[in-house]
């Protein structure tokens, strides 16, 4: 990780995420944004960053639009939401548009910098309220040609997490490391966001966007 | 009144016959000698007591049935088709001329056949007849009056007419209709209409009185059978006793039917005329066969004065109560009352036998009528029915709207208070945890050693508005899922200070569902004594034990700490909260030390679990 854009209008937080990307990947490159039109606007005009923490409420918009967008010009930048808000109903829109991950602001910097490198090396956070709202998104009789289905595997990581177990303890259950139960998540989230992406498309092509 | 005009036509027609003129071509023959005899063929003697027709016959004390042989002379009258017309010849008869049988009613022994009502047109071959002095023998079966219940049904001769067949044919066809079929008509008439209106009351007990004339109505169209059923497989006698019998069950409708039609009805007058039903029958089959007359007689007397009084009952009570069915029912009733003094005075021999029965062809006509008035009646009371029904409808109709509307106004009402409650519950958390954890962030910021105490304070304060945003605007969350949170958040946080969770809980149903009120509550306290236990307990192993049935929530925490002393004033702020929040929940929240180390907190909330539907259904603590 050498780039890194935060999105966030509060001053405060800007220096509290700055000591933690520090901490994570010292000599990183931070970009702060703190309205969403400038980072749209860099978005479409300069190199992609590596990393992107994004608030959700700015006064301009909503965080989720520089997600979508960042993951339809920069697939390969990793996109983490940074929040006060953690549950479900917040987080989904932002899973779906392609977000990898969710912190909260008002935790403390290390426990930031622990979330960041396990987003990093691919451990993205999942809790049981999201597990519970993706088990309902992939549920067969939701399917359609779009939605790629979840393997049995992946809807067991999806159960066991629903019911409350940690990431850990879903290894245990299920025989396998936690590294591989951190695949099937970011599996899960890649499934997710193709399926959005292609109802978006359905949807732009049914009004006859494209 | 149509029924006035069914009257007058009536009477016109009982006049027709008694119209029929002689033409010049028809003889009548009134003389006659009477042998008493049993031959089956005219005897040869003649006695020369000669008697005048009519002939009515009174006890002879002879054998039964009696037999007598009219013997009539007459000269050719030089008809082309010569008949013989008797109008009434009872039981029956057989005609010889000149010493040859021409014509027979029917069975000459007994079952006899029953002709008393009938007229006979007796054709035969004008070549039979001689120029003068022809002999006519009537053969005649029956009984003297004294042996039978009826003058009409009483042996005798009526005179005799001969002439032209034609002529003879224009007497004895209205005689036949008049007598015959017109009571046969009538006969089945009022057995249907009986049937009907007994079938009415019958299905509407409140309409007894219905059932009792109906039934009245049957009883007299099968007495009625006498007129016109010729043949009967019994004596003459046999079927007299049988058919005067049923004037008691005839009375006992009639008597009846007047009581109950204005409500007289009395047990004792049922069982009086119920007894009579019995009697009656026992006292005709002892009375000595010469008396039948006069036994019957004094039964029609007897029965009349039951109807009398049964009649006076129903004026007195119809003319206080009922003054429409007083004038018509009693104006019936009266002419009813008039042709049954007639018909006793008739059978009694104070008035002569008239050639029509009265009373068996005005008694149906006047039953038509009140017949008529009574299906009127429930026709009447069906439509008042059926109105009262319909304004009852409209009635349930309004006040099923009007019921509805106050339904939605007391639910709108309810739901307007759940929300002002819930709006205040807010409130008070804003002001108390909120307002409280502001307050102490602004005073520690300035003055505390520690400044990270503030910034714990300050993310606990996040941590309880996030929680109070979900109770806000989240649904009732179900069981399962909320244990879920818990166990997740829990874990997460006890494993992260290095303390091992045990955590044991029940597994609910997917359908109970907990209000977003107590799970709001619930959640943090747990979080509290978690918090609890990661700052001052110094606990490695921490035990979490949920128990859920519909009624309760039980939830026990333990850990293997240092414990501490609960009169410590320190610790006040944190548990007061929580003891405060389990009474908000109507709850009891217990602490206490652990037996083996360590210390043990136990939280019981009362629950009325819905299923999901329900909750959200029902306009709850958040519609």
């Amino acid at each position: 990780m050498k780039s890194v854009w935060v999105l966030e209008d509060l001053p405060e937080s800007h220096v509290w995420l700055g000591k933690a990307l520090e901490a994570v990947f010292p000599g990183i490159a931070v970009q702060r944004y703190s309205r969403l039109a400038d980072a749209l606007e860099a978005a479409r005009t300069q190199p992609p960053p590596d990393l992107a923490l994004v608030d959700l409420s700015l006064p301009d918009g909503s965080g989720v639009t520089l997600i979508k967008l960042l993951n339809d010009l920069a697939p390969r930048t990793v996109c983490v939401v940074a929040s006060i808000y953690d549950d479900d109903l917040h987080l989904m829109p932002a899973l779906r548009a392609g977000a990898q991950g969710f912190l909260l602001k008002d935790q403390s910097w290390e426990q930031i910098a622990e979330l960041l490198r396990g987003i990093a090396e691919g451990r993205p956070p999942l809790s049981p309220a999201i597990a519970r709202r993706l088990l309902a998104h992939f549920r067969p009789q939701m399917h359609n040609f779009m939605t790629e289905p979840l393997t049995q595997r992946e809807t067991e990581v999806l159960g066991i997490i629903a019911k409350g177990m940690t990431l850990a303890e879903a290894a245990r259950l299920l025989g396998i490391s936690s590294h591989t139960v951190s695949g099937y998540t970011k599996e899960i989230y890649r499934k997710l966001n193709v399926s959005s992406r292609a109802e978006a498309a359905l949807t732009a092509r049914n009004i006859g966007l494209v | 009144m149509a029924y006035w005009r069914l009257y007058s036509l009536l009477f016109f027609f009982l006049l027709v016959p008694a119209q029929a003129q002689s033409g010049p071509a028809v003889r009548m023959l009134d003389q006659a000698t009477v042998t008493i005899s049993a031959s089956v063929t005219p005897p040869g003697s003649v006695p020369d007591a000669p008697i005048a027709l009519p002939d009515d016959w009174h006890d002879t004390s002879s054998t039964l049935p009696d037999q007598r042989w009219y013997h009539l002379t007459f000269d050719d009258g030089g008809w082309s088709l010569p008949a013989i017309y008797v109008e009434r010849a009872c039981t029956n008869l057989e005609v010889w001329i000149n010493g040859q049988l021409v014509g027979s009613g029917g069975s000459m022994v007994e079952p006899l056949t029953r002709n008393c009502y009938f007229p006979q047109l007796v054709r035969f071959q004008r070549n039979l007849l001689q120029a003068t002095h022809n002999r006519l023998d009537i053969r005649v079966v029956g009984y003297p009056q004294e042996r039978v219940a009826s003058r009409q049904r009483a042996g005798g001769l009526s005179q005799v007419l001969i002439g032209e067949q034609a002529e003879l044919a224009l007497r004895y066809d209205p005689r036949l209709f008049w007598s015959i079929t017109l009571a046969q008509v009538i006969g089945i008439c009022m057995l249907l209409v009986g049937l009907v209106i007994a079938a009415l009351g019958w299905v509407r007990r409140q309409d007894r009185h219905n059932l009792y004339f109906g039934l009245g109505l049957v009883l007299w169209s099968i007495m009625g059978m006498r007129l016109h059923v010729q043949h009967l497989p019994m004596t003459v006698v046999a079927s007299e006793i049988l058919f005067t019998a049923l004037y008691a069950p005839f009375a006992y409708a009639v008597v009846q039917f007047l009581l109950h039609y204005v409500g007289q009805q009395r047990r004792w007058v049922q069982r009086v005329l119920m007894l009579q039903c019995v009697a009656v029958p026992l006292l005709l089959l002892l009375t000595p066969a010469h008396t039948l007359a006069a036994t019957a007689t004094a039964l029609y007397v007897v029965l009349g004065c039951e109807f009398v009084l049964s009649f006076t009952i129903f004026a007195r009570q119809s003319w206080r109560f009922m003054r429409g069915d007083f004038w018509f029912m009693g104006a019936n009733l009266i002419l009813l009352l008039a042709l049954t003094a007639a018909e006793i005075a008739i059978q009694s021999g104070w008035l002569a036998l008239p050639k029509i029965h009265l009373i068996h062809f005005a008694m149906p006509v006047i039953s038509f009528g009140m017949g008529l008035r009574l299906v009127r009646q429930f026709a009447t009371a069906l439509s008042e029915a059926e109105r009262l029904n319909r304004e009852l409808e409209q009635r349930v109709a309004d006040k099923t709207a009007e019921i509805e509307h106050s339904y939605a106004e007391l639910s709108d009402l309810r739901a307007e208070q759940a929300a002002a409650t819930e709006r205040q519950r807010i409130a008070s958390d804003l002001h108390d945890d909120l307002g409280a954890q502001l307050v102490t962030i602004a005073q520690a910021s300035l003055y505390a050693t520690d400044i990270t105490r503030v910034a714990e304070l300050a993310r606990q304060a996040l941590t309880d508005m996030r929680l109070s945003v979900r109770g806000l605007t989240g649904e009732p969350t179900p069981l399962p899922h909320v244990l879920a949170d818990w166990r997740s958040e829990t874990v997460e946080r006890l494993t992260l200070a290095g303390v091992t969770v045990l955590w044991n809980t029940d597994d609910p149903p997917m359908h109970w569902v907990l209000p977003a009120r107590i799970q709001v509550q619930v959640t943090r306290i747990l979080r509290e004594v978690v918090s609890n236990v990661i700052r001052h307990s110094g606990a490695r192993r921490c035990w979490v034990d949920i128990h859920v049935s519909n009624d309760q929530l039980r939830i026990g925490v333990e850990d293997d700490g240092h414990g501490f002393d609960t009169s410590q004033a320190s610790q006040g702020q944190g548990l007061g909260n929580m003891q405060r929040r389990a009474r908000v929940l109507g709850g009891t929240l217990e602490i206490g030390p652990r037996q083996v180390g360590g210390t043990s907190i136990r939280l019981d909330v009362a629950l009325a679990l819905k299923s999901e539907d329900q909750a959200t259904g029902s306009g709850g603590a958040f519609p």
